[in-house]
């Protein structure tokens, strides 16, 4: 796909999307529209990275990404949340230009044809990074981490991929495993909670846990042996933890049914629950996540997630969705309209519940399935994700998990926080 | 350059002085806190510490850096001088050595875990001192005066 030199005349500008939604913060708009479009370092602000004291992704492992490069791993704004830009960006297609961080009169600034529109500065690296765990691996190895967050991808293979057309089309993670061709779908869970005590020694830094990983479909039944390597990895770092207590931590998983939430529950101290429906149509569903639906199907899934609540309570339950990604040709929606029509609608019968939706902006990924597409408008992103915040405000949900500063990663759940 | 002087500086940072941020939430409804940490920094900027993250006055000052809104910061002396200060949302800084820094003290020193610290820059001082303000008034504007309060 080649740059479409005219994109800039298609759609409406941050500008006009700003005026257009003007009770939606600007720096906001912004951050949407960086993850929409992507992001690229200047040299500039490339040599404004301190290795030592920045967290740059060449430093640790990432499997929604391949690319190594020497670029920070995130954002931090100064309304003090962070903004990420974890997937591979693809320099070659892209058909929009991407943003630039620049460096003017010192200072280090997300920019557009040259003009400042918002000052950044880099993530700072945690102190258990350059350390090794006790088999002489990296302890980045093991889990990673956003500015306040501990984060442990424990399976790095989904096995939906296992059946033909399974895997989610948006999704680069096992077609980057794969590319890379790695072996070790699962790590030792000693080795992860050697990780985890290192990291928890420096004191203000973690607020919180996220574990997460590709789907196990073996086992008794479906997903039994996900929810088995979960309970162990939750219990083993629980042990660090007050008796009696839930930790602050979330688990993003495939939907287990009732008998596998209650054990869930009652075996581990985990505080909240997050099953990902992904896309708010039973069909598109059916296309995009072939093997999701194959296995559980769109309708057994968000029942799932909405029987959760009774077992983590309301507030501890949340679904993450790619937002965008139902317009993808060739089966998607073909307007903009239709597509905000029938997902905002879909989007209430499930928050009613009070479930929050962590809504990411689709960028095709380099290595998915849809690695070639064009996504949405600006306009359409802040249109859905305002009326989501409608929708959250109204059935007041959760609003401290995946949220602007324990993730960074879904701007419109930095909403919540006004 | 600040706006704030060395006089004022010292008042605000003198530990003795009653100090409190007002800022306005989504709804519109004011929202006044009284923050003990708050001091001016090096650079002239009004620094405090907000320690409970679900806070409204947290949700306030998000409120004023995204639409560029207002916050006031009052502050009075032992000896009852007065001062309002006019300023705008500079930063929330939640991560970070500075940030490490100043929690490990507020955790070792009162148990307390830190959301954020809040940068804001004055725009604008006002001497609101009752003395200061009730001369201005009887120079500025004669006019403002009950009638017995003037007969011979
Ligand atoms: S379930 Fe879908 S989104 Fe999740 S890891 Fe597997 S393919 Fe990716």
């Amino acid at each position: 796909m080649a740059r479409d030199l005219e994109w800039r005349k298609k759609e409406l500008s941050l500008d006009e999307v700003a005026a257009k939604f003007p009770s939606f913060p600007k720096l906001l708009i912004l951050k949407i529209d960086v993850q929409r479009r992507g992001v690229i370092y200047t040299e500039a602000a490339q040599s404004k990275i301190d290795p030592n004291i920045h967290q740059v992704q060449s430093d640790g492992q990432q499997g929604f990404r391949i690319e190594q490069r020497y670029f920070p791993e995130g954002l931090i704004l100064k309304d003090g949340s962070y903004l990420i830009v974890s997937y591979d960006y693809d320099f070659e297609n892209q058909k929009r230009d991407p943003y630039v961080v620049d460096v003017i009169d010192d200072r280090i600034w997300i920019t557009d044809e040259g003009r400042k529109l918002a000052e950044v500065s880099y993530f700072v690296k945690p102190d258990y990074y350059n350390k090794l765990a006790s088999n002489g691996e990296p302890l980045t190895k093991y889990i990673s981490s956003r500015p306040q967050r501990i984060d442990v991808v424990l399976n790095q293979y989904c096995h939906f991929w296992d059946r033909n057309g399974g895997g989610c089309k948006y999704c680069p993670l096992t077609p980057n495993y794969l590319k890379q061709k790695l072996k070790e779908e699962r790590y030792n869970v000693k080795y992860i909670v050697e990780a985890v005590k290192e990291a928890l020694k420096q004191e203000g830094r973690f607020s919180g846990f996220m574990f997460t990983g590709g789907s196990i479909l073996s086992g008794d039944n479906v997903l039994d042996d996900e929810l088995d390597a979960y309970i162990e990895l939750i219990k083993a770092i629980g042990d660090l933890f007050e008796d009696g207590k839930r930790y602050p931590s979330q688990l993003i998983s495939s939907a287990f049914d009732e008998r596998q939430l209650e054990r869930l529950v009652n075996e581990t101290k985990l505080m909240h629950y997050t099953t990902d429906i992904e896309v708010l149509d039973r069909e598109k569903f059916a296309w995009i996540c072939e093997g999701k639906n194959h296995y559980i199907g769109y309708d057994e899934w968000k029942r799932r997630l909405v029987a959760s609540i009774d077992y983590f309570g309301k507030g501890n339950v949340s679904s993450g969705m790619v937002l965008g990604v139902e317009l993808a040709s060739p089966n998607g929606f073909v307007s903009e309209e239709e597509a905000f029509k029938v997902i905002t609608e879909e989007a209430e019968t499930i928050v009613e519940n009070g479930i929050s939706l962590a809504a990411n902006v689709w960028r095709p990924a380099p290595g998915s399935v849809f690695q070639n597409q064009y996504n949405p408008s600006l306009e359409y992103f802040v249109s859905v994700y305002n009326k989501f915040d409608e929708l959250h405000h109204k059935y007041n949900v959760g609003r401290y998990t995946d949220d602007y500063r324990r993730c960074g990663m879904h701007p419109g759940l930095d909403l919540l926080r006004v | 350059m600040s706006i704030i002087d060395n006089v004022l500086k010292e008042d605000i940072n003198n530990p003795t002085s009653l100090k409190s941020v007002t800022a306005v939430l989504k709804s519109g409804v004011p929202h006044t806190v009284y923050k003990g940490s708050l001091h001016v920094n090096e650079d002239g900027d009004i620094v405090f510490n907000d320690i409970l993250e679900s806070s409204r006055i947290n949700e306030a000052l998000v409120n004023a850096i995204w639409f560029d809104k207002y916050i006031t910061v009052n502050v009075l002396t032992e000896d009852k001088r007065s001062y309002e200060i006019i300023a705008k949302a500079k930063e929330s800084i939640t991560q970070g050595k500075e940030f490490e820094e100043v929690y490990k003290k507020l955790k070792k020193d009162r148990d307390f875990d830190l959301n954020a610290i809040w940068v804001i820059e004055p725009v604008e001082v006002r001497n609101e001192s009752f003395d200061y303000r009730k001369k201005k008034q009887e120079e500025d504007y004669p006019f403002l005066k009950h009638l017995d309060r003037a007969v011979k």
